[in-house]
């Protein structure tokens, strides 16, 4: 089987479960399987750029699936308005983000937005990590 | 009450978007259910829903053309997609056809509350609209008379079409409505809805495994031997026969 059959497979038998979860009332199950059918949509994805909020968004749904590490957003809006419309690579913040979540400390990873030249910077236990613009 | 056609081949998928639509519009009528394109666009001409809740990718005929030929038939029926694919060729497509909106499964509450919510806006504004033809003072010209009446039964699901529903929602003396309706369309309201559940059967006859007794109850015909006695007279042939013929797998 190649590699995006397989995401199809896995997405649909994510969504299915989603629904199976919402059908038998199961509310945190339907919210977990939910962010599980997000981000794998998202991770299948062939686009290369992705825009500053909607990649965290799939970061706070990787965050749900993932249960190991919280982020805090700083400051500022991320909506199309505001710093989240900057265009950066596809999963470079949630990669960004699995870097900083093993061994760099306890708390939550700080999102920084549209700090200097970068779309973003995380910070987690005095190490920091920015993410380019694309 | 605004009415509802589910068409999906999952049936995980119908009994999902059944259960959205009690909890958060339990004022809406499921008149029926398709699992293919083909058998989506028949029940919708037979049917008339105000909103059909439309997958993409199902078999015959795929819910993209399924859509297209429902709009082409009955412009004023809202359609919502529901589907697994986030395709944004499916995306453009539904958009340039007209749908009224797109839902990715699987469905949050909150998604279909926005998305139905709106379709099912724009439907009371135009049953609204209908009654307001309907009982404006003053001369009427017949054919908007009948224009009003007729987008008044689109507004019921087969179900709960009789001449009293229809007069509430016109908000009509029923024995007015009676003597109006035969005078603007030449044959008895009985003899009308009757024709239009006929024509409902022989649509849900001709590709769906179901009982005589189960299209009665969608088609809200209580006595289902009067039933198959009103069909043998119009089609010739009973429901069982006429399943037989058309090669469906009827009851």
């Amino acid at each position: 089987m190649t590699g995006a059959k397989m995401d199809e497979l896995m997405i649909v038998a994510i969504s299915r479960a989603a629904q199976l979860a919402y059908v038998e009332e199961a509310h945190a199950a339907f919210a977990y399987l939910s962010a599980a059918d997000r981000f794998f949509r998202y991770h299948a994805s062939t686009d290369k750029t992705a825009t500053l909020g909607e990649e965290l968004e799939r970061l706070g749904d990787f965050a749900v699936i993932d249960g190991s590490f919280s982020i805090h957003l700083a400051s500022g809006p991320v909506g199309p308005s505001g710093s989240g419309s900057l265009f950066i690579k596809r999963l470079s913040l949630i990669d960004a983000a699995l870097r900083l979540s093993s061994g760099t400390g306890e708390g939550p990873i700080l999102v920084e937005p549209n700090v200097g030249g970068a779309a973003c910077v995380l910070s987690r236990g005095g190490k920091r990590l920015p993410v380019p613009k694309a | 009450m605004a009415s509802v056609l589910i068409v999906d081949d999952e049936e995980l998928s119908r009994i999902a978007v059944r259960k959205l639509l009690s909890r958060l519009f339990p004022d809406t009528l499921v008149a029926g259910e398709a699992e293919n394109g083909r058998v989506a666009v028949a029940l919708a001409l037979s049917l008339r829903p105000d909103i059909v809740l439309m997958d993409i990718r199902i078999p015959a005929m795929n819910g993209i053309d399924a859509a297209v030929a429902i709009l082409d038939a009955l412009p004023s029926t809202r359609i919502v997609v529901v589907s697994a694919y986030d395709s944004f060729g499916f995306a453009q497509r539904a958009i340039n056809i007209g749908v009224s909106g797109y839902l990715l499964k699987p469905v949050s509450e909150a998604d279909f509350a926005a998305v139905f919510g709106k379709a099912l806006a724009e439907v009371q504004a135009r049953i609204g609209v209908a009654q307001e033809q309907a009982v404006a003072p003053g001369p009427t010209a017949p054919a908007g008379k009948r224009d009003a009446i007729e987008r008044a039964i689109a507004s019921l699901s087969l179900r709960e079409l009789g001449l009293e529903r229809l007069a509430d929602v016109l908000d009509m003396n029923p024995q007015h409505l009676s003597r109006l309706f035969k005078e603007l369309f030449g044959i008895r309201f009985v003899e009308y809805s009757t024709g239009l559940r006929i024509d409902a059967a022989k649509a849900a006859l001709t590709d769906q495994d179901i009982t005589v007794e189960e299209l009665c109850r969608r088609l809200g015909w209580t006595d289902s031997a009067h039933f198959t006695k009103v069909f043998k007279e119009r089609t010739g042939l009973t429901p069982k026969a006429y399943a037989r013929q058309i090669g469906g797998n009827g009851p």
